[in-house]
This record gives structure tokens, sequence and C-alpha cells, in this order.
């Protein structure tokens, strides 16, 4: 189970109850680790902090990572992502409200795997959320990681 | 900029204009006056001479007529042969006969009271003379054996009194010699004096014209100076007032951004609840509440449009500019088959203009026309048939781009509120748009420097017409 962890990188609480009520909803009973900044969710990412021990060989199987973010913006933390061998490879999808031109290239650029837009209907949401775990959950055959010695 | 610097170009122009025209009227003038003048000279000085000549001309032969009456008196006197004698008579008598004549036409000749004077004398010398003569002739008329010797006393007081009238004559030679170069030196002085004139007011106007010339040029660099002082103000003031548009216009369009996108957590929260609310509680609520949980969830939805709008006319205002050549044309032909696959249940007939090549954004056009096409097909659905044509025509030799419908249409009056922002002809459920459409497409005509307006009949279509300056 562990090796099948979902990050979730979101600050609001209320997307985030939506997230895991759609989550549960499509019965993608998969565990979910929740950062509420960039920060955390690096801290998660690379064992430190409050996540000081874990062990970083086992990562999340996909990101999903939301762009406006206290302290480290979403983007920052995919930089340090891609910048890291243990996680340049992590599958990251971008799930946040922005449909800027900008954000969305920026996130490409900076190693984005997937963009999505949060909707604001919650039935195109658990339909989004569907989709998005059919896709990175159970089709995508993740890379095999290299363990570190 | 050259407008603003061509007003004290002409004001210079015509100052200089001005002052040449003085000098140039001075100058005419000035020769007008010498030319008068060196002619009234000409006049007097020739006058002068005339006179001079014919008076030396009557002196010359009233001393030769006096000279020969005389020689004839001596020689009737000298004479033997009383034939000569009467010759020598005959030519004392022509001359002295000569004299008179002579006389009187110089004494209606111009004289002055000098030259009076001493004709006077000479008219008294030679009268005496004649006094003398003709009694030595009654004599010798009288007593014709009178030895003629014995007259040569009487012969030579008549040659005393006859030198008196040749000195007068040659006084009277001197008074005009004198008065002719008297005339003739002031005419010179005239001369010289009106040389002087003139080289004083040529010298007059020339400095003058410079003088013009200077304060002309003076008064242009002045103005020219002060107006690029002005217009370097003026634009410093457009760059300055520029930035702080830009800045302004700027922070408007982030504060719009960063609203919109704030507004958007909260009401995926509320439509999102108010949805798992209405699936949770189905079965505890009665219609009345249900229906007031759905009202929710559904203001919210349209509450999310409006952001979705707004951030979408804000994208365009903040979008680059890349201008490109564009078939309008093609763009039109695959929106239609987009539109045709999106609203399957109506029947649309497209007539698409080939070959409408344009130069601009590609993105921002492609936007525009999903707008009209899609507004045609929202506003022509009560029709059994929905018909669109796209095309171009001229108009004052500039080309209008038209898409054209036979929906609904809308009143006239208030085609000048079409393109505001917000603003619908239409209620809600009937063109379930929020009213934003034409507020970009205006903005994306505007982008490329090009207009758009609308005609519109009620019942029977409308036409969207907008023109794409070839370069803006």
């Amino acid at each position: 189970m562990s090796d099948n962890v979902i990050l979730l990188v979101e600050d609001n609480p209320d997307d985030e109850a939506l997230t895991l009520r759609a989550l549960k909803k499509n019965n993608i009973l998969n565990e979910v680790v929740v950062a509420r900044d960039g920060e955390e969710a690096l801290d998660y990412l690379f064992g430190t902090g409050k996540y000081e021990g874990r062990d970083t060989s086992i990562q999340p199987q996909v990101i999903l990572l939301d762009l406006q973010l206290p302290k480290l913006s979403g983007l920052e933390v995919l930089k340090r992502l891609r910048e890291d061998q243990r996680t340049v490879l992590q599958p990251v999808v971008i799930l946040t409200t922005s449909s800027e031109e900008t954000d969305i290239m920026d996130s490409y650029t900076h190693g984005a795997n997937s963009y999505i837009r949060k909707p604001v209907d919650f039935n195109q949401f658990i339909d989004a959320v569907k989709q998005l775990g059919l896709y990175w959950l159970v089709l995508n055959e993740a890379p095999v990681r290299r363990r570190e010695i | 900029m050259n407008d603003v610097l061509s007003v004290p170009k002409t004001a210079g122009r015509r100052h200089l204009v001005i002052g040449f025209a003085t000098v140039l009227t001075l100058m005419v003038g000035v020769t007008g006056y010498t030319l008068l003048r060196l002619s009234t000279i000409n006049d007097q000085l020739s006058a002068v001479v005339n006179v001079h000549n014919v008076k030396n001309e009557l002196v010359a032969d009233l001393r030769d007529a006096m000279r020969q009456r005389q020689l004839g008196l001596r020689d009737m006197l000298l004479v033997d042969d009383p034939f000569e004698r009467d010759e020598a008579w005959q030519r004392h008598m022509l001359a002295a006969s000569r004299f008179m004549t002579t006389r009187q036409k110089l004494a209606k000749m111009p004289m002055s009271d000098q030259e009076r004077i001493a004709f006077d004398a000479m008219t008294k010398g030679a009268t005496d003379g004649a006094v003398i003569q003709r009694k030595l002739l009654q004599q010798l008329d009288l007593d014709q054996q009178i030895p003629r010797r014995a007259l040569l006393p009487a012969f030579h007081t008549a040659l005393n009194a006859q030198d008196a009238a040749f000195t007068a004559m040659n006084n009277l030679s001197v008074i005009q010699k004198k008065a002719a170069r008297e005339v003739a030196e002031g005419a010179q002085q005239a001369f010289r004096q009106t040389m002087a004139a003139t080289l004083f007011l040529v010298m007059g106007a020339v400095l003058m014209g410079g003088l013009v010339a200077w304060s002309v040029l003076r008064r242009d660099q002045k103005m020219r100076s002060a107006l690029q002082v002005y217009q370097n103000q003026l634009q410093n003031l457009v760059q300055e007032r520029t930035a702080e548009l830009l800045n302004a216009n700027s922070e408007l369009e982030s504060y719009s951004y960063s609203l919109a996108h704030d507004l958007n957590a909260p009401l995926r929260a509320i439509t999102s609840y108010s949805q798992i609310l209405e699936e949770d509680a189905k079965e505890k609520l009665d219609p009345g509440e249900l229906d007031s949980l759905q009202r929710i969830t559904r203001a919210g939805q349209v509450m999310n449009r409006l952001i979705e709008d707004i951030l979408k006319l804000s994208r365009i205002t903040r979008s680059g500019f890349h201008r490109e050549p564009v078939s309008l044309s093609e763009l039109v032909k695959s929106q239609a088959t987009r539109l045709s696959s999106l609203y399957t249940e109506r029947e649309i007939r497209w007539q698409i203009a080939e070959n409408i090549l344009v130069s601009g954004d590609s993105l921002l056009l492609t936007l525009l026309l999903e707008h009209l096409l899609e507004n045609a097909i929202r506003f022509s659905r009560d029709k059994p048939r929905t018909e669109i044509q796209f095309g171009v025509e001229q108009q004052d030799g500039a080309p209008v781009y038209f898409v054209k419908d036979n929906g609904c249409g809308f009143d006239m009056r208030y085609a000048d509120r079409l393109f505001t922002a917000f603003q619908r002809l239409h209620g809600e459920d009937f063109t379930s748009g929020t009213g934003v459409g034409l507020a970009m497409v205006q903005r994306i005509v505007q982008r490329h420097g090009g207009r758009v307006w609308a005609e519109s009949e009620l019942g029977v279509g409308s036409v969207f017409f907008f023109t794409l300056p070839e370069s803006h």
C-alpha cells in the first residue's frame, strides 16, 4: 500500500476535502498524504523536517500539486523536484484553479507531467479525478526507481 | 511633431518676406529718386549749355559786326577809288544793320543782372561809336571834297567809344563763362550730393534689411528653442502619463486577475458542498429545501462563468501580440466544423468566402471568430434552419469583414450597448452567455487597430462587421 501513496499538496482545506471525497467517490483507496504548503511537500519527499527519517526510497506514485501555495509556490516545488535525482522522474500533476497560459507553460517547462484545472462543479471535479486516477494510478507505467545505495 | 514645428517656420518666413519687401521698396524708392534727380540736373545743365552757346555766338557775331563796321568806315577814309569806296560804305552799312539785329536777339536772351549791366555798357559804347560814325558820314556826304585824313581823329574817337563796347562784350563773355562754370559746378555738386544720398539710402536699406533679417531669424530661433522646450516638456509629460497609465492598467489587470482567482476557491467550495449536501441529504429534504439547495448550486455556476469571462477578457489585454499572415476563411471553416459537431441538433448552413487573407494575431482572431460564429448560432436557435455567412466587402476602399446570421436580431436602439462587457440585450436563459463575448470581440479588433459594429433587424437577423487595418 505504502508504495502507492498519493501526495496531495493543497493549502485550502475545502479543496483538500473535496479532492479526498472525489478520490473516495472514484474508489481510489490509495493512501493520501496531504502537504499544506510547498515546504511540507519537500519535507515529505526528501525526508526532512516533520518527515525526518522517512524512507525516501519510497516515493509517491503521483503528486497532485497546487500552484498557489504559501511559503514555496507550486512551481518552486516542481523546480526542486526536478533538480533532485530522487524525484527527477516523479510524476507530477498540476491541479490548480489557474487557466493562465503562462502558468500552464511554466508548469510544463519545469517538468510537469500533466496540468488539470479544478472545475467549480463538483460532478465535473469527480469526473476529472476519476480520469486522473485511472491514468496515473492504473494505466501509466511508472519509471523504475533507482534505489539509493 | 512635424506639424508643431512647421508653425514657427511659416511665421519666420512671413517675417522674412515682409522684411525683404520693405528693403526692396526702399531700393526702388531710392533708385526712382536718384533717376529723377539726375534727369533734373541733366535738363538744367543742357538748358544752361544751350543758352550759353547761343549767347556766345551772338556776342562773337556782335564783335565781328562792329569790327566790319569799323573796317568799312576806315576803308572809306583810306581808299581813293570811288567804286571801292562805295563798296566799303556798303560793308559798313551791312555790318551796322547786322549789329542791330544781333543786339536785339541778344537783348531777348535771359540774362543775369551782371550780364545785363555789361550788355547795357556794350550798347552804350556801340551807340556812342555809332553816333560819331554817323556824324562823320554826314560830313562826308555834305562835303565830298573834304580831305579824308582830316576826318581820322573823329574816326579814332569812334574807335575809342567802340573799344568800351568791346570791353563790355569781353566782360559779358567772362560773366557768361563764370555763370556757366557756376551752373556746371552746381550741377556737379548736386550730382555728388545725389550720389551721396543714394549711397546713404542704399546703405540704410541694406542695413535695415539686415536688421530685419537678423531680428526675424532671432525671433525664429527664440520661437524654435521655446517650442523645443515645450515639445520636450510635452514629450516627457506624455511619457510620464503613459507610464503611469500602463502601470495603473497593469495593476488593474493583475488585481482583477488575482481577484478572480481568489474568488474561485470559495466559489468552488459553495458549489461543490451544496452539491455534496444535495447528494447526501436528498432523502431528508423536502422539495422546497431541495430547490433552495439547487438554486445555490446554479447561482455558483453562473458566478463561475462570470469569473471565467472576466479572466478571458483580461487575458486578451495582457497577452502578447504576434502579427502574421492569417487566412480568415480557414479559421471560419475550422470553427464551422467545430460548432457543427457541438450543435448537432441544429441544421446550420454555412456560406464561407474563400481566400480571405489578413495580417494579425491568429490566436486572437480565432477567439474573435469563435465568439461571432457562436453568437450567430445561439441567437438563431428559434429558426428551423440557421444560415451563417462569412465574407468581405469594400467600404471606402478598405476591406470590411462580416458575419451574417438569420437569427432573432436586436433592436438597433441598443446597438451601442452591444460591445460593453456584461451588458446583454436578451434574458439569461435565452443566450446563456455572460455578456462578455462581444466585449472580447471588440478588444480583439481594437488590438488590431480596427473597428467593429453591427447592423440588425428584429426577427430577420444581424450582421457583425469588423475591420483589420493592414499595419497597426
